[in-house]
């Protein structure tokens, strides 16, 4: 018998199905990963059976019986457990209430020192160390990971389901992940996981299922696939193996950074004295766990902030102190690692912020009177090229808002990507978005260095800097703490430099 | 004039008042406490003692009895906040509105039924809650006659300060009311019945800002006048913010109020040459000047005033 079932779940939000006759076990004692791309409805499926959403149609067994959840309390108490892929955990409380929150066990008084005992007890079994009394606010992502299933855990739930676990966790924090999971699961806990990167499904899961479009593609055991046949039911299409970077990159210095520094409120400097060089046709890849400085840095470049001091030259000419429009004017494209907040104006239609950057020019205006003709037809023609699908009736006017990330992601890049680009700064061009628009972009990118452009592209994702960069530059704390060439970069090494350690230990 | 100040006498009599005057705001900022530590800010607290003021003073009237009336203020006050729950809770509309609508309605309101009922004559007086000395405790030099020589309310108070104090930091009930208003999603995931908690905080926040307008005619004046609260109900949202959301640190707060609106009465009344208007500002200057001294030191709740949908993120 299983220790879940579902069978034939359907969900459907204003007549689109999400989930289509989804069926789907797991056993004791077993890992089955959950992939699919984004809107496959993986975060559906296990919203259902958390008791977040009510299935239309369908039943879901536990231990062979049928439940029917109304909310994740029910989950809970019948021992299926979540870490979502956001958090949810108080951040100004401690990790003690954080993990005793509305347990059922508890007394209408609590036990602190109990709890606290036992919480200790559990973390230590599994090597999570965490400080109970420390605020959730004061961890890291990987320890607020660890809270997060510890919470789980002291719940004594037999079901664990994790969604997306790994996106935020170096390879080192993500190494340990796994050895807590299979120990996890040598106890006999079920575990479900969702994730998208192949690599880490094929080490970690024991079965594999594959949703496309709502519904089921596949069932799979892993130790009888290969990461190619799952990005084959993933996409339906075969995944672009390796990206063309074989033309060697010039020695000409297109942008160079010398003692950059950037003063935060605090004592620290988000960015700290950086000096980097990107050539011409050369992808320098900055890679580092979230929070280091990048986004600031990549600010920096982009003219959004200006640096407290050092000089930043573009092809020779001085730029340090040219804000994000003169930026733009000599030739930065810059793509934000947060596209609703920094790139976009989500109420305003397509065309419009397809000429953010350019409606004070011709063809778009002349004498300040914008010509919407001129700007109805660039965004035509930019929708045909980069194949955004604007999922709306108007087309070109449709709200932004209303369109998928993967989209967002390609308007900001036809917007940005022009004949005048000399640099592209992309932070996190791929965030958040499924194999099929990943691809494109960082198509988008390689052709740029191939034209003979510089792209500074900062990201979290290792496997993506390894796969794009010529060189790699690791930042922590704010600093460059090692540049290695692609041929000698492997991942244990980065890993390493991104935990702080410094490339003489590292040994490169 | 400072001889008249520093007499053991005056300060008694000063401090006095400064409890006195500093009740209603600390029924106030309690029921705020519940409120916001939930998500759910109320705005129209100044609306909520309102009803609780008039309700408080129709039903002593009618029935003759004190108790009648507090039930009834009590209702008043519930009620103000049930609509102002219904439209953030239910409707997840924006709070501030809501709470600003509330204000201006129940002023209207309450005017009106008022003139209704007094069909015109000014002057109705109701007897006031009788002040009952704690044995021991009243006999305390300078603190006792100004804390424990007063009505029953302000000793169900402070009963209600420490069982407050207790809930949010002992009890798991507590902590998961706390959750809410930091990170609903977090509570919801833990199987925290958000929605039905915030209603039960409003129905807190409902009752206890009843007893602060019910306070002020029952204890205080002993009369309904139109706009009565006059401002006492942002003065309390104050406290809270300055008490750092804990009702200790409330009480202070509340008392520092209380203390400024005493020294304002009592300048006046030893004719201090200041204009009367200029020392009427006192308590509200001192809300500004807490509100600056508040910067920086951030203790709101994450999620307050942030509708919750299940569901969403």
């Amino acid at each position: 018998m299983a220790l879940l079932e579902m069978r034939d779940i359907c969900k459907s939000f204003s007549g689109v199905y999400a989930n289509d006759h989804i069926s789907l076990t797991v056993e004791k004692g077993e890992i089955h990963a959950l992939l699919g791309e984004n809107g496959a409805g993986k975060t559906t499926l296990v919203n259902i059976l958390y008791g977040i959403y009510t299935a239309d149609e369908g039943q879901v067994l536990w231990k062979g019986s049928p439940v029917d959840f109304h909310s994740p309390a029910d989950a809970i108490a019948s021992g299926i457990g979540m870490v979502q892929q956001h958090f949810s955990l108080v951040r100004r409380m401690s990790v003690l209430d954080n993990v005793i929150m509305n347990l059922q066990g508890n007394s209408f008084f609590l036990d602190r020192k109990a709890s606290s005992r036992r919480l200790m007890e559990l973390a230590d079994k599994y090597g999570m160390h965490v400080d109970p009394q420390a605020m959730v606010c004061d961890l890291s992502v990987g320890e607020q990971q660890r809270v997060e299933i510890l919470k789980a855990l002291y719940r004594d739930v037999e079901l664990l389901i994790l969604d997306e676990p790994t996106g935020v966790l170096t390879p080192q924090e993500t190494e340990h992940f796994f050895r807590i999971l299979r120990t996890l699961k040598a106890e006999g806990y079920g575990i479900l996981i969702i994730t998208h990167r192949m690599s880490e499904i094929m080490e970690i899961s024991d079965r594999v299922s594959i949703l496309r479009d709502g519904r089921k593609a596949a069932e799979l055991t892993t130790a009888d696939t290969d990461p190619a046949e799952l990005a084959r039911y993933m996409i339906g299409r075969n995944l672009k193996e390796a990206y063309d970077l074989d033309q060697v990159s010039s020695q000409d210095a297109l942008l160079t950074l010398e003692n950059v520094c950037l003063q935060g409120g605090g004592r620290v400097r988000p960015v700290n004295d950086v000096s980097l060089t990107v050539h011409k046709g050369e992808i320098l890849g900055i890679a580092g766990v979230e929070g280091n400085g990048q986004k600031e840095l990549a600010e920096i470049v982009a003219g959004v902030k200006r640096c407290s001091s050092g000089r930043i030259t573009l092809d020779g000419k001085d730029i340090t102190d040219l804000n994000a429009r003169r930026s733009y004017e000599a030739g930065i494209s810059y793509i934000s690692d947060d596209r609703l907040r920094d790139s976009l104006v989500t109420d305003m239609d397509v065309q419009e912020n397809l000429i953010l950057k350019e409606f004070r020019n011709e063809p778009f205006s002349t004498h300040r009177r914008m010509h919407f003709k001129a700007i109805t037809k660039n965004a035509e023609e930019k929708v045909e090229t980069y194949k955004i699908k604007t999922s709306g009736k108007g087309s070109v006017k449709t709200p932004v808002r209303l369109m998928s990330g993967g989209n967002q992601q390609k308007l900001i890049i036809a917007r940005e990507l022009t004949d005048s680009t000399v640099l592209v700064v992309a932070s996190q061009p791929t965030r958040g978005l499924d194999i099929g628009a990943t691809e494109f972009v960082r198509e988008c990118l390689v052709s740029q260095r191939n034209a003979g452009k510089g792209v500074l592209l900062i990201s979290a994702d290792l496997e993506e800097i390894l796969e794009l960069s010529d060189r790699i530059a690791v930042v922590f704390g704010g600093r460059i703490v090692g540049i290695l060439d692609r041929k000698d970069a492997t991942e244990q090494q980065i890993g390493l430099l991104m935990g702080g350690i410094r490339q003489k230990e590292v040994g490169a | 004039m400072m001889q008249q100040i520093l007499t053991l006498s005056f300060m008694t009599a000063f401090l006095s008042a400064a409890v006195r005057l500093a009740m209603p705001l600390m029924y106030g900022g309690l029921g705020e406490i519940y409120a916001e530590k939930s998500g759910i800010l109320n705005i129209g607290m100044e609306g909520v003692m309102l009803c609780g003021a008039f309700f408080s003073f129709a039903g002593a009237w009618y029935s003759g009895s004190l108790a009648v009336g507090l039930v009834c203020g009590i209702a008043g006050g519930i009620a103000v906040a049930l609509i102002h729950g219904l439209l953030s809770i239910y409707l997840a509309k924006d709070q501030s509105v809501s709470g600003l609508a509330l204000n201006m309605l129940t002023l209207g309101l309450t005017s009106f039924l008022f003139k209704l009922m007094s069909a015109g004559q000014g002057y109705q007086q109701i007897q006031t809650l009788p002040s009952v000395a704690l044995p021991g405790l009243s006999a305390l030099p300078l603190i006792g006659e100004a804390f424990f020589n007063k009505d029953i309310l302000t000793y169900l108070l402070y009963v209600l300060l420490i069982l407050t104090h207790i809930f949010y930091k002992k009890t798991n009930l507590g902590l998961s009311f706390a959750a809410i208003g930091e990170n609903p999603e977090a509570a919801a995931s833990a199987g925290v019945p958000v929605h039905r908690f915030q209603w039960i905080a409003m129905l807190l926040n409902g009752i206890l800002g009843g007893i602060a307008g019910a306070y002020l005619v029952l204890v205080q004046l002993g009369v309904f006048t139109e706009d009565m609260v006059s401002g006492r109900g942002y003065i309390a949202l104050a406290t809270v913010i300055f008490g750092r959301y804990t009702p200790f640190g409330m009480f202070g707060a509340a008392l520092v109020f209380g203390a400024a609106n005493a020294l304002q009465i009592r300048l006046q009344t030893i004719g201090v040459s200041i204009s009367p208007y200029l020392l009427g500002l006192l308590p509200y200057l001192i809300t500004i000047f807490a509100m600056l001294g508040a910067v920086g030191k951030n203790a709101k709740p994450e999620s307050l005033s942030k509708p919750y949908i299940k569901g969403s993120r």
